[in-house]
């Protein structure tokens, strides 16, 4: 027998299921939010969906899928039916293309272990603040990502000579009148063997937050050239300007002073990752025994190697080679140790600070710019030592 | 599901009288039951989140500005007066039908709240489902 109160809970029991979205629920009024295939995860956003890898997430090379940061503009396709999918290469091409999946796996398939960072990573430590989502440090992740070559799919649509630049645009549900999240990279990169359209990630079939079915990965790049839930891809002759290229994603092309303003002819594409470092453990405030205390991180310089990582435990007065971890792959961060044996009681600073194969190296302060993007000032957490 | 199969039971069975009015009855009911749900749900979903702070703008910046996003983008921010100005343009060009005599309060409500020197909003965490225990990298 339905009474009207259990018939009430059972309609909208459903219907919460249903309206909530598959893989998203609120778990009872206190406790905390549940996204499925996501543990412990740093809620910056919950509708779109921004989450957080937490630290300790840098303890391993590749980064789990329920660990690997989420970063949306707005939300990813609704109703995803992978017959009717299409994937068209169009623009300044010879054959436009509509491909199936089934035809795109296909292609000889590629993998790379490629560290992903959003380009906003750290920017919750710009001063002065800007707007934008308040990262701190897990913004990153490292996933080993299979799929076939961009160049592959390019060759077989013929890019003509006048073809400089290609764009993608995904499945996203635009709301209101948000421009879409379309952005461009330019053909060379585009071509290059490691840029790959990328149906797995850590052996499993790509998972709806990473952009199932198939996304781009711009190996080394600022995250937003690794467009997810990808449907289009044109060949373009200059780069691309909408929103997300300009003003979105642009980086001064001059020094600028903490909170100065730039014009927008002063500005260029952001593309590759700078080099970076962070201290994973131990955690700011952290109350530590004196002797044996490991510091240990990852440090990364998107299509540059880490060459050397140190860490200075008095403030960066002097500073000692940290242990590389002998797992690396090309694009993929560098894990990192330092065996720490403080004698004396007290406060400490500890500081990391990687070098890369360019020679490029962290600053004491980030490389202020309006919209928070590379933060990359030598990391620090304080700590203490009693006995 | 549900809301399909439901009536149609309804009017196979529905071949004596009687029974057509009980049906009916049952209809308007559960439709009775499917708009309430409808209107509950939204607010649960809203629910997913930080609330925005109490204040006379508190109801409008609820409809204007939750509805493409929830308000951890909003809460999470610190910035001064004229960088909200150039926000709340920014999303009134994006589709926040903010009325132009609305507009100096929303700014004034969302700089007294998320101005610079208010304390930095704490983030939460999702929860660990039993998953946690399976995962492989
Ligand atoms: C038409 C949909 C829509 C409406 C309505 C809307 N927003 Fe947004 N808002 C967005 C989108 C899309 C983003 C970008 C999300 C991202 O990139 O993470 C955003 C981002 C933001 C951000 C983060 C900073 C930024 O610019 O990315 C703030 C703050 C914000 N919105 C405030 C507001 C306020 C205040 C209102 C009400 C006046 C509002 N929003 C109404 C769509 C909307």
């Amino acid at each position: 027998m339905i009474t009207r109160r259990n018939f009430l809970y059972g309609v909208s029991g459903t219907m919460l299921a249903a309206a909530a979205a598959p893989q998203l629920a609120w778990a009872g009024e206190t406790s905390k939010l549940v996204v499925l295939g996501k543990e412990e995860m740093i809620v910056r956003s919950f509708r779109f969906l921004d989450l957080e890898m937490p630290l300790s997430g840098f303890g391993s090379w590749v980064t789990p899928v329920n660990h690997f940061f989420v970063r949306n503009h707005m939300s990813g396709p609704v109703d995803f039916d992978a017959e009717e999918y299409r994937l068209t290469v169009g623009g300044e091409v010879d054959n436009p293309l509509s491909l199936t999946l089934k035809q795109l796996e296909s292609l000889p398939m590629h993998s790379i272990v490629n560290t992903l960072e959003c380009a906003g990573n750290g920017r919750g430590f710009q001063k002065p603040q800007v707007f934008g989502v308040q990262w701190q440090k897990g913004a990153v992740g490292t996933g080993k990502f299979a799929g076939v070559r961009l160049g592959d799919v390019l060759a077989k649509a013929g890019v003509k000579t006048t073809g400089k630049h290609v764009s993608f645009r995904g499945l996203d549900v635009v709301p209101g009148k948000v421009p879409p999240f379309i952005r461009s990279i330019p053909v060379e990169k585009a071509l290059h063997p490691d840029t790959l359209l990328v149906t797995h990630m850590n052996g499993a079939v790509l998972n709806k937050h990473h952009g199932y079915p198939l996304r781009v990965v711009t190996p080394g790049w600022i995250g937003a050239a690794s467009c997810k839930w990808l449907t289009e891809i044109k060949v373009l002759e200059k780069e691309f300007d909408g929103n997300f290229m300009k003003p979105g994603y642009r980086w001064p092309t001059r020094p600028l002073t903490p909170g100065e303003a730039v014009k927008p002819e002063e500005t260029t594409p952001l593309t590759a990752l700078d080099v970076k470092s962070i201290i994973a453990g131990p955690t700011e405030g952290a109350k530590l025994k004196p002797g044996l205390n490991t510091v240990h991180g990852a440090a990364w310089a998107g299509e540059d190697d880490i060459v050397k990582v140190e860490v200075s435990a008095d403030g960066g007065a002097t500073w000692v080679d940290a242990k590389l971890d002998p797992q690396q792959s090309k694009y993929a961060w560098r894990l990192w140790s330092y065996a720490w044996k403080p004698k004396q009681r007290g406060e400490y600073a500890l500081q990391s600070r990687a070098t890369d194969s360019q020679g490029r190296t962290q600053g004491a302060a980030a490389k202020w710019n309006p919209s928070g993007y590379l933060y990359n000032a030598i990391d620090q957490v304080k700590v203490h030592v009693d006995a | 599901m549900w809301m399909r199969n439901q009536p149609r039971q309804g009017l196979i069975v529905s071949s004596k009288f009687v029974h057509l009015f009980v049906h009916l009855a049952v209809l308007v009911g559960a439709c009775a039951v499917l708009i309430l749900a409808t209107i509950l749900i939204p607010t649960r979903v809203q629910a997913a989140g930080p609330a925005l702070p109490s204040g006379t703008m508190q109801a409008k910046a609820v409809t204007l500005c939750m509805e493409c996003h929830d308000a951890h983008i909003i809460v999470q921010q610190r910035m001064a007066k004229p960088a909200w100005i150039k926000e709340v343009e920014k999303m009134t060009r994006w589709g926040a039908t903010v009325a132009p005599e609305d507009k100096d309060a929303l700014v004034d409500y969302f700089s007294l709240n998320f101005g610079v020197d208010v304390p930095a909003y704490e983030a939460t965490m999702t929860a660990a489902t039993r998953s946690a225990k399976k995962a492989k990298p």
